[in-house]
C-alpha cells in the first residue's frame, strides 16, 4: 500500500476516534445543562 | 476535582497526538496508518478497565446499598461501551489498511463484538427499570456476570488462533520501538485519565436526573 493511501486512512482513522468521543462528550455537555 | 482531572486529560491527549505526529516513527511495512494504532490500543484498554471499575462500583452497591455507586457503575459500563466503540471503528480502518478488509469473524473481533452486545443489553434493560433499588441490585448483578466477557476478550488473542496482533505478555508480535512504546504509554494514560474524568462528569449527571425524575413525581402527587 502506497503512502497517501495509508495517509486517508490514518486521518479516517482520527476522525472516527475524536468524531465518536467528542460527540459523546457533547451529548455529556448537553445533558447536564439539561439538568442543572 | 472534576475540572482538574477535564484538564489533565485534554493536555495529555494533545501531548499524546503530537508524540502520534512527530515523535513516533513511520512503521516500515504498514505506514502511516499504523499511527491509528496508539488511540485503538488505549481505547480497547480504557474499554477493558471501565467494565473491571464497573464490577468494583457493583460490589461497593452490594456492600453499602448507596445508590451513589449504581450511577458510578452505570455510568462506567456507557463509557466503556463508547470506548470499545471507538476501539472496534478504528481496528476496522486499520484492518481495512492492513487485512484488506473491514472485517473478520477473528477469534478477538468475535468475542470483543460479544462483550460489546453484552454491555449494551446491560444499558438498555438497566434503563428499563423504574425502581432505582430494584435497578442498581440487577445492574450490579448483571455487571459482575457479565465481566466474563471480559477477560474472554483479552485472552481471545492469547489461547485461540487469531490473526490479530498480541502487544503485551507472551507471544508479542508487534515489535514496537522506544518511541513507539512511549507513545502508547502517553496514549493510554491520557485516555485513562479521560476516563476518569468522564465516569465523575457522566454520574454526577445521573444523580442530577434522578433527583429531577424523584422531584417530577413528587410534584405529579400533589
Amino acid at each position: 500500500m502506497t503512502t497517501p493511501d495509508t495517509l486517508v486512512y490514518a486521518i479516517f482513522g482520527y476522525i472516527v476516534i475524536f468524531g465518536i468521543l467528542g460527540g459523546y462528550i457533547l451529548r455529556l455537555v448537553a445533558l447536564s445543562h439539561k439538568n442543572k | 476535582m472534576l475540572r482538574i482531572l477535564s484538564v489533565l486529560a485534554g493536555v495529555l491527549i494533545t501531548v499524546a497526538f503530537a508524540m502520534v505526529l512527530f515523535y513516533a516513527p513511520i512503521e516500515l511495512n504498514m505506514g502511516l496508518v499504523q499511527k491509528v494504532f496508539y488511540f485503538h490500543m488505549a481505547a480497547a484498554w480504557v474499554g477493558m478497565l471501565a467494565f473491571l471499575m464497573a464490577v468494583i462500583f457493583a460490589i461497593q452497591f452490594l456492600r453499602i446499598r448507596d445508590l451513589k455507586w449504581d450511577y458510578l457503575e452505570a455510568s462506567s459500563v456507557e463509557i466503556g461501551l463508547v470506548f470499545t466503540l471507538v476501539a472496534n471503528f478504528s481496528g476496522m480502518i486499520w484492518a481495512k489498511a492492513a487485512w484488506n478488509t473491514w472485517w473478520t469473524w477473528d477469534p478477538r473481533l468475535t468475542t470483543t463484538t460479544i462483550m460489546a452486545f453484552t454491555y449494551i443489553a446491560y444499558l438498555l434493560l438497566w434503563r428499563g427499570v423504574d425502581d432505582p433499588q430494584k435497578r442498581a441490585q440487577f445492574g450490579a448483578i448483571y455487571a459482575i456476570i457479565g465481566f466474563a466477557t471480559v477477560p474472554l476478550t483479552f485472552f481471545s488473542a492469547r489461547l485461540l488462533r487469531t490473526i490479530h496482533p498480541i502487544l503485551i505478555g507472551a507471544g508479542m508480535d508487534m515489535n514496537l520501538t522506544p518511541e513507539m512504546l512511549h507513545t502508547m504509554i502517553v496514549s493510554v494514560i491520557a485516555f485513562t485519565v479521560l476516563y476518569s474524568a468522564l465516569v465523575i462528569f457522566r454520574a454526577d449527571i445521573m444523580t442530577r436526573q434522578e433527583a429531577h425524575k424523584d422531584a417530577h413525581l413528587i410534584e405529579e402527587d400533589y
